[in-house]
């Protein structure tokens, strides 16, 4: 009869061991956004520029301002829509606004169990208006999840420039 | 249900055998052993998203080995916020026993067993995702169909190690500790594996489960008493 307090103090250790590996929760940022930063074409080259205001939104998403009259900003921060091929931002500095297109490829990746999935962009193409901006380049067309670097410059003539 | 009577009259039968004990000092008790894997219980409890059952055999070929096989199931079903994920399969393992403690010292502890082990396991499951969202707090959450079911197989060895007490006649219960060593698996390349059947959580190349068995033997053979093959 000696025998069944081992088995009972195993299935107690069995118990204590299941316990102490539990499912975490997702401890990640999701954010996959393209960012943005601003130029101004000099003579000797381009030199990196903050605007003095800056007011940025998704163009179907007026009502909901990503940057608010924010001032001197050097670079924006943009999450592209995981639902089209394309992204489309109003630009607003002072009294003048220039709309940015970009069009890209989607990709569908696996994070984790815990995260789920995450959409990472291939960028194909870039667009501006040219009312303040003068033109606008690829830099870096990956976008994928929490990237800091530039994937796209934005060129400003040095006439509309105020700051720098 | 005519099949079922049979089967339980049958199982009634063999346990109401009862072994004369007129020459017990002599002869030992052989018979195929079946047993269940309780620990799935434990698992559901703790972990509700996923089901298994297992069931194990045994036999004692020769004084203190004893081939073993397990054979189980599992099923997953996740559903979160993010995405369901449904997995399913089934395992079996093989491989032997060796009982260190000799049965001799103690008469009424003659077929407990403090045992070391291997194991030969193989999987076949498959999994897929359906309703994946990816969430975007400024556009909005955009739900994108479904990664579609993929079947999968992964081989490992299991070492055991383990004790298991005839707590009645014929019936006994036992806990066994394993360390396993994954030899090959299949990948997902779209979406990573949560669970291999008989394995566990899928993310790493070693792991360590536990059994806690309940087990009948059949008392079919009668052999003389010998001493053990080795050691």
């Amino acid at each position: 009869m000696k025998k069944y307090p081992a088995v009972l103090l195993m299935f107690g250790l069995m118990l204590l061991l299941i316990f102490s590996c539990r499912e975490e929760e997702c401890d990640q940022t999701l954010r996959t956004n393209a960012v943005f930063s601003f130029l101004t074409i000099q003579p000797e080259g381009p030199v990196d520029t903050a605007l003095p205001v800056l007011t940025v939104y998704g163009e179907t998403r007026k009502d909901s301002l990503l940057y608010d009259s924010a001032s001197t900003i050097e670079q924006v921060s943009l999450p592209l829509d995981p639902s089209r091929d394309y992204s489309r931002f109003v630009f607003q500095t002072d009294s003048l606004s220039d709309t940015v297109e970009l069009t890209y490829n989607r990709h569908q990746k696996f994070l984790s169990h815990e995260c789920g999935f995450i959409t990472e962009y291939e960028i194909q193409q870039a667009a501006t208006t040219n009312h303040h901006f003068d033109s606008i380049a690829i830099v870096k067309p990956q976008v994928n999840i929490n990237d800091n670097e530039t994937h796209i410059n934005i060129y400003l003539s040095p006439a509309d420039t105020t700051g720098n | 249900m005519k099949r079922t009577l049979t089967y339980t009259f049958l199982l009634l039968t063999l346990l109401a055998i009862d072994v004369p004990d007129g020459s017990a000092q002599e002869k030992r008790i052989r018979g195929l052993r079946l047993g269940v894997d309780v620990s799935g219980l434990v698992w559901q409890y703790v972990e509700p998203q996923s089901f298994s059952v297992a069931i194990s055999a045994d036999y004692e070929i020769m004084p203190a080995i004893y081939m073993a096989a397990e054979a189980g199931r599992l099923k997953v079903d996740r559903n979160k916020s993010n995405f369901n994920y449904t997995a399913e399969g089934y395992y079996a393992r093989l491989g032997a026993d060796y009982n260190f403690i000799q049965n001799d010292v103690d008469p009424t502890a003659k077929y407990d067993m403090l045992y070391g082990g291997i194991r030969f396991s193989g999987a076949r499951y498959s999994h897929q995702a359906e309703n994946i969202t990816f969430q975007n707090d400024y556009w909005g959450d955009y739900q994108s169909g479904s990664m579609p079911r993929s079947n999968m197989g992964a081989y490992w060895v299991e070492l055991v190690a383990g004790l298991r007490v005839e707590a009645l006649k014929n019936f006994f219960i036992g806990w066994s500790v394993r360390g396993q060593f994954m030899l090959s698996r299949d990948n997902d390349k779209r979406i990573e594996t949560w669970m291999i059947p008989g394995y566990g959580k899928a993310d790493q190349n070693t792991g360590l489960s536990f059994t806690y068995s309940l087990s009948y033997r059949i008392p079919l053979t009668r052999v003389p008493e010998q001493p053990p093959a080795f050691f």
